[in-house]
């Protein structure tokens, strides 16, 4: 239960932050967050119905479930390329503008 | 720079996080709400995946890491997609870098430019260069052995790709690096061609029909100890899926951080 | 071939095309790497056509079921290639094919180009196909990931902001996306369409709360890859400022195949028709909604954009509905705007490159300029006069049978009239984009190409011109024998044939009242308050938090709307 209302309460923050912060930097992190809550989600509720991992050729047979796993290495790794082009993406604004806080690039691109 | 556009305090800017501190509470509140039923039920996990694959995952695979048998044999397909959003995003990455306008010049001896600015010490040079075959070592063996234990292609790609950003790091002084920087054994353009054949060996391997065609093609040179007969599939199309994989992401990954380490001008 | 091996070729002949892209890229140049990046482009985007022709009489017969590679049903990822998949795959490489066309002429060129957009392609035949709800998940990350680069690769600052917009929300919904898987793998325990239908069967309950916000959440995460109001702000700068090729393709392909996978999904959920309909009402709103924007616009390509927004509210209306014949309309539309739309962005991009300006209000002497840029005949003229009078539901053309097929659905609603208001504004907005054909105002240089910001030396190359050839016969083609392809898509889709024709005497009149109240709203757009109002309108503020802000407000409806009704 607890374990549930922090999961909650790190993807709340998450949401938060991009919603809220302006600099790019920032909004890719919230981002990477709101990854993290719903990976460590999966994993958390995946366990619940055993004890080992599910590795044969131990001691326990009583395994976690494998699914919940396999696609949070997919999610995972999808996460980290969204940050790696959202991050890219930052580089070049700032490159370009000299400033990350996206109202202010905004602002100027208006000009532009 | 920062989140301050008024530049000043006052009650412009307390408006202005007040306002922002309600946006954020508004959008958190939102979400929860949709989401809290799904979270917090009292739903019991379901069993019956777990338990078909604890019964079934070895002999269909030849893995022991069930994980593995998942998404190496049963969710292939999926590991081919999240493939190719790392190859896309690694491409992108490296166009947008390698476009930017201005970039830092090579100094003359032809390594890369900020080898000699701050946080490129001595110590880091000649402990990067030294550790980075042991590095390597160590990312092959995730690589070869996910299907046994935690571990696989991505997870040895990314070591692997720590290895060669080493070499690159470590090339100044000590260890690898008196290899002459002439020898491109770890340049951009091996690292693209490589990246490249272990796409298109991962495609084969992923297309419907090639996994069996390649276990077929094990068990009749003998290499597979005998498994069919016990009625195990061979693990060899995972094994060799993990390392096309590795590879695969491994140069991609070192791609994009020695041509963000200014390697691409050589 | 086995039939399951035969309807994964649409999606892995790209996937191999991108593999020789990729070699050539790592070849660095040289007659070699083109040669590969050639073929890799042929295998990619012309051999899938030989595949989709063989799987025409299996999807006759009632279409493909299959698991990838045969593992058990339980786990393993399931696929359904039917009629709905097949002409989803027409969609697809009929733009695909005219927008790379076009980009050897004057759009990003380079193997990597070719890679990320035969990737693109390759993942609208997975989206089309799918049957898993995680394979959805890692089909709609390809696309999204693809889109961003696509529009990155203009090089302007604008699109890396705008790719930076789009990826950042679109990732926030996907997150909600995996909400609402885990919420159905929680209670069902797999990931099939079947297998979830199924499971939620033999429940007491359906699948209570869970399985209804879990529905809420996968449909709002799709619903804003389509664009719908509210969640539409990603769409206007990532279209305006991306290359043409991939304005054309992004406007023609990727905001309509994400809609038809939700589509194939909701009819296995059990609030899926409730979530349609309203959905659906949405579309409606956004039709008339978008069409006013794009009214007050400036910047041509800007304007375009916000069309598109606005027909894929009339796709998104008809499809809300549900039923085997409304779907068949909603694909209709779908098809014909991919063909007009890109042949609109293609010809309007060429002239606004050539001319150096993409204001509407400047633009003069198109046809001059066009001549000047090795367009002897003005064919880009002509495409565009095609692309225009189809938008604006004009007879021959195939806008003309597909928006009444839509309307017809609506008949005696306040949805037909609403419908009906906003193709008025249609012809509004293209009268006042034709404007750019006005000769040139007096005192204006009358030699508007060699203006900064045009593109030195642009010749209109052959294949600029193919692809727009090809496109603008296909909207002809495809108008005059209207019948005959709604019957064809009526049959694929299980539809009964529609009933009358497309070129009945009601619909004739419709075309000329829409034309009538067209040119008013025109003439009210370009008076003096007229224009006040357009400058009010594209004044009103748009920020990145109003984008997130706009996603949570409709998943909160949706949700609360299934949760009362479902």
């Amino acid at each position: 239960m607890i374990r549930r209302l922090l999961v909650l309460a790190l993807f709340g923050t998450g949401l938060a932050g991009l919603v809220t912060k302006r600099n790019l930097i920032k909004k890719a992190y919230a981002l990477a967050i709101m990854n993290s809550a719903i990976v460590i989600l999966f994993v958390l509720e995946g366990a619940a119905i055993g004890s080992d991992a599910p590795l044969l050729g131990g001691a326990g047979k009583l395994f976690v479930d494998p699914i919940p796993q396999a696609l949070m290495l997919t999610a995972i790794v999808v996460g980290v390329c969204v940050s790696a082009l959202a991050l890219t993406l930052a580089y070049r604004l700032y490159r370009h503008f000299g400033t990350l806080d996206i109202d202010e690039i905004k602002r100027r691109i208006g000009h532009e | 720079m920062g989140d301050t556009q008024y530049g000043t305090d006052g009650p412009l800017v307390r408006r202005g996080k007040l306002l922002s501190a309600a946006t954020g509470l508004a959008a958190a509140s939102l979400a929860l709400a949709v989401l809290a039923p799904v979270v917090m039920s009292d739903v019991d996990w379901p069993t019956a995946a777990r338990d078909t694959i604890a019964a079934d995952g070895y002999a269909a695979t030849g893995a022991t890491n069930l994980v593995s048998a998942i998404y190496l044999g049963y969710r292939a397909f999926d590991t081919l997609g999240e493939t190719i959003v790392l190859l896309v995003a690694l491409a992108g990455s490296v166009a947008l870098v390698a476009s930017t306008p201005g970039r830092p010049d090579l100094d003359r001896d032809g390594g890369p430019a900020d080898s000699r600015g701050p946080g490129h010490t001595d110590i880091i040079n000649v402990i990067a260069g030294k550790l980075a075959p042991i590095v390597l070592l160590f990312g092959t063996y995730v690589m070869l052995y996910g299907h046994t234990s935690p571990g696989g292609g991505f997870q040895g790609g990314v070591v692997l790709a720590s290895g060669v950003i080493f070499i690159a790091i470590g090339r100044r002084a000590g260890g690898i690096g008196r290899i002459s920087p002439s020898i491109t054994a770890f340049g951009p353009r091996t690292l693209s061609v490589i990246e490249a054949i272990a796409f298109a060996t991962v495609l084969a391997l992923s297309f419907p029909g090639s996994g069996a065609a390649l276990a077929g093609l094990i068990e009749a040179t003998g290499a597979s100890a005998g498994v069919a007969a016990k009625g195990v599939a061979a693990v060899g199309p995972i094994i060799a899926l993990n390392i096309g994989i590795g590879l695969k992401v491994g140069s991609g990954v070192a791609l994009l951080c020695v041509m963000m380490l200014g390697g691409d001008q050589e | 071939m086995s039939d399951s091996e035969l309807a994964m070729l649409p999606v892995f002949l790209p996937l191999a095309g991108a593999a020789l892209s990729l070699l050539a890229k790592a070849l660095h140049g040289g007659a070699k790497a083109r040669a590969l990046e050639d073929s890799g482009a042929f295998i990619g985007l012309a051999l899938p056509w030989a595949a989709l022709a063989a799987m025409l009489p299996r999807v006759l017969a009632g279409g493909v079921s299959f698991t990838v590679s045969g593992w058990s049903g339980a786990i393993g990822i399931a696929q359904r290639f039917d009629g709905l998949t097949w002409l989803v795959d027409v969609l697809g490489l009929t733009g695909a094919g005219a927008a790379y066309l076009y980009s050897r002429g004057n759009g990003p060129k380079g193997p990597l180009f070719t890679t990320v957009y035969l990737i693109q392609a390759s993942a609208l035949a997975m989206t089309a196909a799918t049957a898993d709800l995680f394979n959805l998940f890692v089909c709609l990350e390809i696309l999204g990931l693809a889109s961003y680069v696509l529009v990155a690769s203009s090089e302007k600052p604008g699109a890396f902001l705008a790719a930076f917009s789009y990826l950042a929300v679109s990732s926030a919904a996907m997150v909600f996306f995996l909400f609402g898987l885990f919420g159905f793998y929680r209670v069902t325990g797999t990931l099939s369409y079947e297998g979830i239908q199924a499971a939620l069967v033999a429940l007491p309950d359906g699948g209570g709360a869970i399985a209804t916000m879990s529905t809420a959440c996968l449909a709002a995460a799709i619903a804003i890859r389509v664009a719908v109001m509210p969640v539409y702000g990603w769409l206007p700068d990532a279209h305006a400022l991306a290359p043409h090729a991939v304005s054309a393709i992004l406007s023609g392909v990727l905001i309509k195949t994400p809609l038809f996978a939700l589509g194939r999904l909701l009819g296995y959920l059990p609030s899926g028709q409730e979530a349609m309909a309203l959905i659906g009402s949405a579309g409606v709103v956004t039709a008339l909604a978008a069409v006013v924007v794009a009214l007050s616009q400036k910047d041509a390509k800007r304007l375009l954009a916000y069309h598109s927004i606005s027909q894929i509210g009339y796709v998104v209306a008809a499809w809300g509905l549900g039923a085997p014949a409304a779907m068949a309309a909603a694909f209709l539309h779908a098809f014909y705007h991919a063909l007009f739309k890109g042949l609109l962005f293609l010809s309007v991009g060429t002239i606004t490159d050539a001319a150096g300006t993409r204001n509407v209000y400047e633009l003069r002497g198109a046809a001059g300029t066009l001549g000047k840029s090795g367009d002897r005949f003005r064919l880009v003229g002509v495409a565009y006069a095609v692309g225009a009078l189809s938008i604006m539901a004009l007879p021959p053309l195939n806008g003309f049978a597909s928006k009444n097929a839509i309307g017809y659905l609506f008949k005696g609603g306040w949805r037909y009239w609403a419908l009906f208001a906003a193709g008025a504004c249609t012809v509004a907005s293209f009268l006042k984009l034709s404007m750019i054909f006005l000769p040139a105002r007096r005192g204006a240089p009358a030699d508007a190409a060699g203006v900064a910001g045009s593109v030195p030396g642009l010749r209109i190359g052959g294949t600029m011109k193919a692809s727009m050839l090809i496109l603008a016969s296909l909207c002809v083609a495809t108008g005059l024998f209207a019948d005959a392809t709604t019957a064809a898509v009526s049959r694929l889709l299980g539809a009964p044939p529609p009933a009358g024709g497309a070129f009945t005497a009601a619909n004739l009149l419709k075309a000329l009242q829409t034309l009538a109240l067209g040119a008013a709203v025109f003439g009210l757009a370009m008076s003096k308050p007229g224009k006040r109002l357009a400058a009010a309108i594209r004044g009103r503020p748009r920020s990145f938090a109003g984008l997130v802000m706009a996603f949570l407000g409709g998943l909160a409806v949706l949700a609360a709307a299934l949760a009362r009704f479902g």
